[in-house]
């Protein structure tokens, strides 16, 4: 893939491949192009020049919403709820994608409530059920996120995209959040931008570092670990 | 057991507010029976124009979050297109209404399909530059609208052929009927899973995408359905008070909308129609003062914007869910 904004080249050929059922994480320091990797696979961002194939098929052109019912869903990196809603009405909007035909002008929103034991179930594999039915912007950050995870588990993804599932987190919500991620990870793949790197050994089969745009290394995490590479990327070249 | 406890607190908050806007509604219904008795019917009349033209730009910013600052140029034109057929071809009421609906949606779907890919001042702006096209389409296209003089003297043909609707008691009850049942109709979608999904798309765009959402699709439809409600207002003004011009496609009424909406209370069912009860109340009151008339609406807005956010309605349902 890469990706130019103007003359500035945010990504340049990065060859990434998930391999099915496993947790691969996307390290580099600021600015090496990690969520714009995120916003091309996820075609929020059309790509300049490359392709990518989900499950087989080419998906370079399709839309972002298409690829989302297709499986290959995302999160943001600020925590994207729906503030206004419910915890059950936020990961109800998500199953009714899957289940309810669209464009029901006519309809009673009553028929919605078929989905409601579906989304609490979801709401309380990750841990929220005492809040169901609290507005999601009452919830602390950290509890934000394990709801972004149950939305997008609603959406039953082949493929889970974690767009720095930690980042603003204190100690404990890191602890409750790797567990929600690995509980969540079962029999789907994971792909994951993560700062913390005790996060990322703890979970990823395979890490990709990424450097100016550019793959720098891939391996697993003690492979990537010890590459002198990855530590000047970090740290910068001693003087 | 917590599932279920919880889906029981759910049921119930929902009865209530569902019993709570039945009882809105009935009130509301009523005082429109009794209005036409303490006061003068025509200008209640132009009230429920007014209020279903609100409700149905309530449609889009409400219910949706987009802002348009063109709405002028559906209400207007299908009050044109309504009073055309019904002059120059006798079209019956309902017929009309139906042409004026259409000609609501037409525009909206073009319009729309242009302005919907930005979002709000550039959204605004392009549905302004649209207005004011179509304003001047107006003035230039004589044989349709009348040019500078309007038109006027539009006939109250007979309802589904039928029904004598010439008199100014019974044009209210027409219009009464066309009224509740556009504003049970956007209450209706509003509920409807539609309308859910509309709710999602205000509170957060990206999210709605990235869960399978065609927001485009769902943004597009909220604009046609808004430009053709606003139609339906239109053309309900131009048979019942037998007049359509330039005023009413002009960027002030456009303006008025707005305003009716931030000061009833946007995104509510019933704040629209308190906010048109308001401002058309307080364009009668103000009636002495001629070109003060903008400034005080202006204070009005700068007002409301600054203290009343959420409007009337919203201020009130603020407090109620604080206790």
């Amino acid at each position: 893939m890469c990706k130019s904004f103007g003359g500035f080249q945010a990504v340049e050929g990065v060859n990434l491949h998930v391999a099915q059922g496993t947790i691969h994480a996307m390290v580099g320091p600021n600015g090496a192009g990690k969520t714009t990797c995120f916003n091309l696979i996820t075609r929020f961002l059309d790509v300049s020049k490359g392709q990518i194939i989900f499950d087989g098929k080419d998906v370079t052109k399709r839309g972002a919403s298409h690829v989302a019912k297709d499986g290959l869903v995302r999160s943001f990196q600020i925590s994207a709820i729906f503030p206004d809603m419910t915890l059950i009405e936020n990961v109800r909007f998500a199953l009714q994608q899957r289940r309810m035909p669209a464009m029901n002008f006519w309809g009673s929103a009553a028929r919605l409530s078929v989905l409601e034991d579906e989304a609490m179930q979801l709401i309380e594999h990750v841990g929220l059920g005492a809040y169901a039915n609290q507005r999601a912007a009452t919830l602390p950050y950290g509890r934000k996120r394990a709801l972004e995870i149950a939305t997008t588990l609603a959406m039953e993804p082949k493929v889970m995209l974690l767009d720095e599932p930690t980042a603003g987190m204190g100690h404990e919500d890191i602890e409750r959040i790797t567990e929600v991620i690995r509980k969540a990870a079962v029999g789907r793949s994971v792909l994951m931008v993560e700062h913390n790197l005790r996060v990322v050994s703890e979970l990823s089969d395979r890490v990709t570092v990424l450097a100016r745009g550019q793959v720098l290394t891939e391996g697993s995490y003690a492979e990537v670990a010890d590459d002198p590479r990855v530590k000047e990327a970090y740290l910068g070249t001693a003087a | 057991m917590m599932a279920m406890l919880s889906h029981t607190h759910r049921s119930d908050s929902r009865k209530l507010q569902m019993k709570l806007n039945l009882i809105a509604f009935a009130a509301m219904a009523g005082l429109l029976v009794i209005a036409p008795f303490a006061i003068y019917p025509l200008l209640v009349v132009q009230i429920l124009c007014f209020a279903l033209f609100a409700c149905a730009f309530n449609l889009l910013m409400g219910f949706t979050g987009l802002l348009s600052f063109g709405h002028a140029m559906f209400y207007g034109w299908s009050a044109y297109i309504a009073g055309h057929v019904s002059k120059e071809y006798g079209a019956t009421p309902e017929l009309a209404l139906l042409f004026g609906m259409a000609t609501g949606a037409m525009l909206g779907l073009i319009v729309g399909a242009l302005a919907i890919k930005r979002q709000g001042i550039y959204l605004a702006m392009i549905t302004l530059a649209f207005a004011q096209m179509m304003f001047f389409l107006a003035v230039q296209m004589h044989a349709i609208t009348g040019g500078e003089d309007g038109l006027q003297g539009i006939p109250r043909n007979r309802l589904f052929g039928l029904i004598d609707i010439d008199s100014t008691g019974r044009v209210y009850w027409f219009a009464l009927g066309v009224f509740l049942l556009a504003f049970l109709a956007m209450w209706r979608i509003k509920r409807s899973p539609f309308g859910e999904n509309l709710k999602a798309i205000r509170e957060n765009e990206p999210r709605a995408i990235s869960l399978g959402c065609n927001t485009a699709r769902y943004k597009l439809a909220a604009f046609v359905l808004s430009a053709a409600f606003s139609g339906l207002a239109g053309s309900l003004k131009a048979i019942s008070l037998q007049l359509a011009t330039l005023t009413d496609v002009g960027w002030q009424i456009s303006g008025e909308v707005i305003l009716m909406t931030l000061v009833g209370g946007v995104g509510t069912i019933f704040g629209p129609v308190i906010g048109a009860v308001v401002v058309v109340g307080l364009e009668q009151m103000l009636l002495g003062f001629d070109d003060w008339i903008p400034v005080i609406y202006g204070s009005v807005f700068v007002l409301c914007v600054l203290f009343f956010r959420k409007g009337i309605l919203g201020q009130i349902q603020h407090v109620f869910q604080k206790d």
